[in-house]
């Protein structure tokens, strides 16, 4: 604290106290019955500058708590007027509500304490300007100068018209003050309205009270002994809900403890859902950050792109050293509970270094996983573009080759040289047949022609043994559908090699965002996947698509093969 | 009367073969296509009693071709590939490796009857 501040405080914390006593007790020794409003009027005043001062203690360079302790001081200058004195009534009438234009200033600031936009300096300072209206009443009150000392220009007329101004600005004031508390609740979010909650509500009924009491006083006048008691209350609402945010807050850091001891009980990946309860943000995100570079991931290891800072988020970011660990996206409204994030922050470093790495490996997984899924789809296009070269090249060459040796051999006469033409051509054939098996083994076109469900059907017209298709669904995404042509091709051939089965069914349909393509057979059962290469190979394969093979074949059962890929 | 006969296909060189091929059949070529497009197009102009139609246009599938031409028109579709590659179905079809001028002489016996 710097030694101007310090000796503010010091000057506060004696003169308030001081004028509490001064001016409420001015009312006893002028022998005067309490008012009714006394104990409000004390506990307004004596509270609102014990609050200011705590708050501006904790926080100095918010002027929150500076303005709160004015206020309460103003209101016990009020209070003086009771003292019989000429000059204690004329200070006293001067500041008679001006503790009201402060608290406004406060509450429309609230919760930097700043007016940011010029609109609302505006704003403010014509609601100071109702303080001049006061002292202007005062001057032309219809009162000797030995009762009020300021009273130097007695104008009844002008009094009048001063006090009605005064009371239309105030109703005018109070009634600007609820829109802009209304505009700014409805626009907070759950953090936002949790934090500035209770000061906002009580603002709210501050500035309704007024505004009620402006009408109130137009209609039946302010007459001695009439007290409206609703702006007092609200008056003592306000330093009441700066306390309870207070307390409040305080409380949040002892959530802090719980926090570190659930993260202790608790499994990787529950991270964020633990800061979102300890700082009361459902919406908070939690970035870790790559130790390579200066990319984020969520705690399951997918990029994250950082939002960009706004009038409702922000971005602390947590680390060790100069390394930043994480970022934590918040909303705006936390930045007001400093002590919080910090403790917070502090408190889950450990975790967080934890939490962080969990979400690299999960990235790298994933890294990994997509870069399998892509060598599959890679060197599906291979073979897909490999037999396209193979149909358009090379074969329609023999083909060709095939149709010119066919009409040559019609017009040779030479028997020998006929049955030489016969043989190339057959040669040709053979050529041409086993070409075409080779394309069909690279890719088999009738998948991306007509689809899985065709294929399967072709592979099961191929089979020796009885195959039944049943097909439930339309086409699927392509890596899908190779797969799929592969499991069913593997798990037939095995049919046909192993399974001394005597039926064997294909089924393939979708479910629950997945494409599943079962193989079953009534054979002798006993396969095991971990034999050989050929279902590992298809294990892999649908592996590399997010997916799962399942191989049942319990001896004398027969054989199921499924595999289950996404297709969403 | 001589049975007419479009040539479909994207192989130029196969075109050029096949024409020489079912000329010496007996046919009468009246015109060759390299894609689906133009086919469509001959058809109409040319109306030919026969298209042998290539399974596989560069712009798009032979076989929804063929479904597509008046039912007055004759198709014969050809692959280099298998009729089980291709999903056929019930259509006339041909391995291109199978055209031979004795078949296509049957065939065109056959159309002359």
């Amino acid at each position: 604290m710097t030694p101007r501040a310090r000796l503010a405080w010091f000057v506060l914390l004696v003169a308030g106290p001081a004028f509490v006593v001064f001016g409420e007790l001015g009312f006893w020794l002028n022998g005067i019955a309490p008012r009714e409003t006394f104990p409000l009027d004390l506990g307004v005043s004596s509270l609102a500058i014990a609050s200011g001062l705590v708050l501006w203690r904790l926080r100095p360079e918010n002027r929150t708590g500076l303005l709160l302790g004015v206020a309460g001081i103003l209101w016990t200058i009020g209070g003086i007027r009771a003292y019989r004195n000429a000059w204690a009534f004329g200070v006293g009438q001067c500041f008679d509500g001006s503790q009201d234009l402060v608290l406004a200033h406060l509450l429309i600031a609230y919760p930097s304490g700043r007016l940011g936009h010029r609109s609302l300096r505006v704003l403010v300072t014509a609601g100071y300007g109702l303080f001049v209206v006061g002292v202007l009443e005062t001057i032309t009150m219809d009162l000797p100068r030995r009762v009020n000392a300021f009273a130097v220009w007695h104008a009844p007329a002008l009094h009048g018209t001063l006090s009605t101004i005064g009371s239309v600005g105030a109703g005018m004031y109070a009634t600007t003050g609820i829109a802009i508390i209304g505009r700014r609740w409805l626009r907070a979010g759950y953090s936002r309205r949790r934090v500035l909650g209770p000061v906002l509500l009580a603002a709210l009924f501050f500035a309704l009270a007024v505004a009620v009491d402006e009408v109130v006083q137009a209609i039946v006048g302010s007459e001695p002994g009439i007290v409206f008691f609703p702006p007092l209350v609200a008056r003592l609402l306000i330093p009441v809900a700066f306390l309870f945010g207070l307390a409040r807050s305080r409380l949040d850091r002892l959530v802090v403890g719980d926090l570190v001891l659930e993260l202790d009980a608790s499994g990787a990946g529950t991270m964020q859902a633990a800061l979102a309860r300890a700082l009361h943000d459902p919406g908070l995100q939690v970035g870790y950050r790559l130790d390579d570079g200066d990319e984020f991931v969520d705690s399951e290891g997918e990029p994250l792109v950082l939002p960009v800072e706004d009038a409702d988020h922000a971005i602390t970011y947590v680390g060790r050293g100069d390394a930043q660990l994480a970022a934590i996206v918040h909303e705006r409204a936390l930045l007001e509970q400093p002590s919080l994030i910090e403790a917070v922050s502090a408190a889950v470093g450990l975790a967080l270094d934890n939490e962080r790495l969990h979400a690299q490996l999960r990235n790298q997984l994933q890294v990994l996983r997509a870069s399998r899924a892509r060598l599959v789809r890679t060197a599906d296009s291979e073979r897909r573009r490999l037999e396209r070269d193979l149909h358009d090249g090379a074969q329609q060459r023999l083909l060709a080759l095939g149709l010119a040796l066919n009409m040559l051999r019609a017009r040779v006469e030479d028997a020998e040289s006929a049955q030489l033409l016969a043989e190339a051509e057959e040669e040709l054939a053979t050529a041409v047949s086993e070409l075409r098996e080779l394309a069909r083994g690279i890719h088999p076109a009738i998948l991306t022609d007509q689809g899985l469900a065709a294929a399967a059907r072709t592979l099961a017209s191929r089979s020796a043994v009885p195959v039944e298709v049943v097909v439930n669904g339309g086409r699927f995404p392509p890596a899908v559908e190779t797969a799929g042509y592969y499991v069913i091709a593997e798990a037939l051939a095995n049919v046909m090699r192993y399974a001394h089965a005597g039926r064997a069914r294909i089924e393939i349909r979708e479910a629950a965002g997945l494409a599943l393509i079962e193989v079953s057979d009534d054979g002798v059962g006993g396969a095991d996947s971990r034999r050989g290469t050929g279902l590992a190979g298809l294990a892999d394969r649908v592996g590399a698509l997010d997916g799962r093979l399942v191989v049942e074949s319990a001896a004398g059962t027969g054989t199921t093969v499924r595999a289950e890929i996404p297709c969403a | 009367m001589r049975t007419t006969v479009l040539i479909v296909d994207d192989h130029p060189s196969f075109r050029r073969l096949a024409r020489r091929l079912f000329e010496e059949a007996g046919f009468t070529v009246v015109g060759e296509a390299g894609d689906g497009r133009s086919a469509v197009a001959s058809v109409l102009a040319l109306k030919p009693d026969l298209v042998l139609l290539d399974v596989m246009l560069p712009d798009g599938s032979g076989i929804e071709l063929a479904d597509r031409l008046p039912p007055s028109t004759a198709v014969l579709l050809v692959s280099s590939r298998s009729a089980d590659d291709l999903a056929i179905g019930s259509r006339r079809f041909m391995r291109k490796d199978e055209l031979t001028l004795d078949r296509l002489r049957a065939v065109a016996a056959g159309a002359g009857e």
